[in-house]
């Protein structure tokens, strides 16, 4: 059940945008789709809601062949980035659409606007003008539209891009909630590896029109299933040869079940520990740089061994490392998976 | 296996095939008996008279002393006249762009008003400055009245979003403002003063009340000289053969244009208008502000102001004796019907236009928004022509064409509603196709997502849109109705006279009273096209640009 899609293939002239995509979004879960610009995340998107003609492919929603099904008569919501709200008409006209084309009667309409805009925080929001709200507001009004109709499926194309940090992490728990309590099915698409961890339930990584992993969120951050997976989540990555079960490199001696040869290892950057001082255990590295992100401090080191630079989190704010310092560092073994050499 | 087609991706589309050959049939239709077979007969009159082709005439035109003066003059007052166009209107963009004052937005609608005034009303109001016996000034600052607009639109529209840190940046590299703004803003405002240039010296090369009203016997620009080969010497041939020189000199002006249009692909760094704008901050620019607006407003209020205060003016003061006098055929009246009869034949005229334009160019602009329709791309071109013909070429064709069979439109009364509509439908589908396309294609799939059919989407997206664009369009067809004369005055019946003639009629006949009801009436036109221009500007064009500008993120 929920959402299924066979060898989805999208082609603009000679360019290929999917090559034989396959997507399984299951019934009352939160599915992600992630990838840099480009990956063909918004095509497979607008593929499922039928905007985009497909080469070659079958779409499955909850288990009906929609494939032939013209977009209007799918039954699914839709969420775009910039909201796509109807300007000429108000928040109520806005959220009724879609009962309206359900060709819901007029005090059925009236009560199910009041309900979905009380979801979503709006209340009374009826009668505003589009151009009068804030973004946030559009935001929850581009929601409530796409709720109403009661949507067998509910796609999102970056919804919370336009907004910014702080109403996008408000957003992002509310969302949470939100489609958990309703128990929704959702097909979510973004390029913000935080959003992604923190909404869906399961990852499709995609990268140039392919599925380059797709499993259980936590699975995706545990073990990236390739390099540049690994890289688009912001993991450290580095070359190693594995020798009798430990993997030697940059980053020391680290065992490894895995057969003996060159190796690529990958590690979350907050896998690492960092002891200052020029003794003592771990691998020896210097101090390249120090920053901030938010509650986090970051050290970029640069292993003595060779190897490049990488970046740490430190636990806590307190260790203040200069750059040019002397450092040893380690990695937990149990955070490091192992990758076909690069 | 292929998904089916998405059906939200293409413009309207409404019940199929006949529908669409409607769209493209009836507007192609239209033009071919009221434009192409007018402009055909007047190159058959002008190149093959007695059924063989024959240079004669427009080699006559040519060599013809008086003629070919006809033609310097009508290239030199235009180039005179756009220049001191740009000398006003430049810096009148200046101050109404870059900088934030009380009254701006008001300021900025009063100097949009004479380009929406009829060309006759600018005639007679610069006629109560200097006279009728053809002085070279009033025309030229006649012409730059009139078409101020145009250079203060463009280049102002570029200027206010301009954004302003290339000229910072020079200035911080020590440039003076003086040579930042002739090395960098001015660089970057040239496709605004190129465009705005050659709309104007289009506009001037094909005067025609202006030049017809201030020029005296002695002035005349080609456009006077083929009403005047027409209606005053009956020489059909040689208007022929001027019509034929008129129509190729703006051919081949349009390409020009469009060569330079071309060449022209600058990317500018662009802000959302009005950003840029902001209080003038040292003594020397607010003088200089001050300067700019008192002269640029000035300029253009002060020969509506005196035109209004003839209207009133008698040998007795303050009266409203120009007014009463309308009702009546005065003495030595040079109409054949009471003046204000003038008035009732000028909006029956004008629904009559506004009909016609509304339902052609509604179709066309329907046609050429869809997108895959390459014969729609076609007619919108197509329907772009009429403007580079003048009016007097279309009228004088209509006058040698329809005027037998196949087609007699002599006696009908849809005869000068179509010469004028024809004139105003490319400002209908000009007004209408940009508003259309700027319609938010995510609207159209939000819709479509949501459970409506292609029609429901139309409905839902593309109408709220094109629904005020075209009641603008309605506005527009109106005005121009209201004011047209080029064409009018070779078609209307002697007995229906529309207000522009009627006046132009009483300008010409000597007489204190003849003068000021020509001054009264010329009042009441203003005012009609002011109050048609603002009534649809005001009401739908807030909801018109709202649908355009899609939804905001």
């Amino acid at each position: 059940m929920g959402v299924e899609a066979r060898g989805i293939e999208v082609r603009y002239g000679d360019r290929v945008a999917l090559h034989g995509v396959d997507l399984d979004a299951p019934d009352a879960q939160i599915t992600c789709l992630l990838g840099p610009s480009g990956s063909g995340k918004t095509t497979l998107l607008r593929v499922l809601a039928g905007l985009e003609p497909a080469f070659a492919g079958e779409v499955r929603i909850d288990g009906d062949d929609v494939t032939k099904v013209p977009t209007h008569r799918r039954g699914v919501g839709l969420m775009f980035q910039e909201h796509a709200l109807f300007p000429h008409q108000d928040v109520g006209g806005n959220v009724a659409f879609g009962l309206r084309m359900q060709g819901a009667s007029g005090d059925a309409t009236r009560s199910r606007v009041i309900e979905v805009l009380d979801l979503v925080g709006l209340a009374g929001f009826e009668g505003r003008a589009i151009d009068e709200l804030s973004g946030g507001e559009q935001q929850r009004v581009a929601l409530a539209r796409a709720l109403a109709p009661q949507p067998r499926v509910l796609l999102l194309d970056e919804p919370l891009g336009a907004l910014d940090r702080e109403l996008r992490e408000r957003l992002l728990v509310d969302l949470r909630t939100l489609f958990g309590r309703l128990g929704l099915t959702v097909v979510f698409v973004t390029h913000d590896q935080d959003e992604a961890l923190a909404l869906g339930d399961r990852i499709v990584v995609l990268r140039d029109g392919r599925v380059e992993q797709a499993a259980p969120a936590a699975e995706v951050w545990r073990t990236p299933a390739s390099a540049s997976v690994a890289r688009f989540l912001g993991c450290a990555l580095c070359d190693a040869t594995v020798t009798s079960g430990r993997a030697v490199g940059p980053w020391g001696g680290i065992p490894v079940a895995a057969p003996d040869g060159p190796v690529q290892l990958a590690s979350r950057p907050d896998a690492f520990r960092l002891v200052v001082g020029e003794t003592g255990d771990g691998v020896a590295a210097a101090v390249v740089a120090v920053g901030y992100r938010r509650d986090r401090r970051f050290v970029t080191v640069q292993p003595d061994a060779g190897g490049p630079p990488l970046t740490i989190a430190l636990a806590s704010i307190d260790a203040r490392p200069e750059p040019g310092t002397q450092v040893r560092f380690a990695v937990d073994p149990a955070a490091v998976t192992v990758l076909p050499p690069g | 296996m292929t998904s089916p087609q998405p059906p939200t991706r293409r413009g309207p589309r409404l019940g199929g095939r006949v529908w669409r050959f409607a769209t493209v049939a009836i507007p192609a239709a239209f033009l071919l008996v009221f434009f192409v077979y007018p402009v055909l007969a007047i190159l058959g009159r002008g190149l093959v008279p007695r059924w063989s082709f024959d240079p004669e005439p427009v080699g006559r035109v040519l060599t013809d002393a008086g003629l070919r003066g006809v033609l310097w003059f009508s290239v030199w007052e235009a180039a005179l006249s756009t220049l001191l166009t740009l000398a006003i209107g430049i810096p009148g963009a200046w101050a109404l762009s870059r900088f934030a004052f009380p009254g701006r937005r008001a300021a900025r609608a009063f100097v949009t008003v004479p380009f929406v005034l009829p060309t006759v009303v600018v005639g007679a109001a610069f006629t109560t400055i200097f006279g009728t016996d053809g002085s070279l000034l009033a025309i030229l600052l006649a012409h730059a009245f009139f078409n101020t607009a145009v250079v203060v639109r463009t280049v102002g529209g570029l200027w206010s979003q301009l954004a302003g840190r290339s000229e910072d940046a020079a200035r911080a590299l020590g440039a003076s403002p003086v040579r930042a703004f002739l090395h960098v803003t001015l660089p970057a405002l040239r496709p605004a003063i190129v465009a705005a240039g050659a709309i104007v010296f289009l506009f001037c090369f094909t005067s025609f009340g202006i030049v017809l009203i201030l020029g005296g016997p002695t002035r005349a620009t080609l456009e006077v000289e083929i009403y005047r080969q027409t209606a005053d010497q009956l020489q059909l041939g040689v208007a022929a053969a001027l019509a034929v020189v008129q129509l190729l000199a703006v051919t081949a002006m349009l390409l020009v244009a469009g060569k330079l249009q071309g060449h022209r692909a600058v990317a500018l760094a662009l802000r959302p208008a009005d950003a840029v704008a902001r209080r003038a901050r040292t003594a020397k620019e607010r003088i200089a502000l001050a300067v700019v607006l008192v002269g640029v407003l000035g300029f253009l209020a002060w020969p509506m102001a005196i035109l209004v205060a003839r209207s009133f003016g008698s040998d007795h003061g303050l009266t409203l004796d120009a007014y009463r006098s309308l009702d009546a055929t005065g003495p030595g009246s040079a109409l054949f019907v009471p003046p204000v009869h003038a008035i009732a034949t000028s909006l029956r005229y004008a629904l009559g236009a506004v009909v016609i334009s509304v339902i052609i160019g509604g179709l066309a602009s329907l046609a050429a928004l869809r997108r895959e329709g390459r014969a729609g791309r076609i007619l919108d071109g197509a329907l772009m022509i009429p403007l580079g013909t003048s009016a007097v070429t279309l009228g004088f064709g209509f006058l040698i064409a329809l005027d037998r069979p196949p087609v007699d439109l002599r006696t009908s009364p849809w005869l000068v509603p179509i010469a004028q509509a024809l004139v105003a439908i490319p400002f209908v589908v000009r007004t209408v196709v940009p508003l259309g396309r700027g319609v938010d294609p995510r609207l159209r799939d939000a819709a479509a997502v949501l459970g409506a059919a292609p029609a429901r989407v139309w409905r839902a997206v593309d109408l709220p849109v094109l629904g005020p664009a075209l009641a603008l369009g309605a506005g527009f067809a109106a005005a121009i109705s209201l004011g047209e004369f080029g064409a009018t005055a070779l078609i209307a019946r002697p007995d229906n006279p529309t207000l522009p003639i009627a006046i132009f009629r009483l300008l010409g006949v000597p007489g204190a009273q003849n003068y000021h009801a020509a001054m009264a009436l010329t009042t009441i036109l203003m005012a009609l096209t002011l109050v048609v221009v603002f009534a649809v500007e005001a009401v739908p064009g807030r909801f018109a640009a709202r649908g355009a500008r899609g939804s905001r993120g």
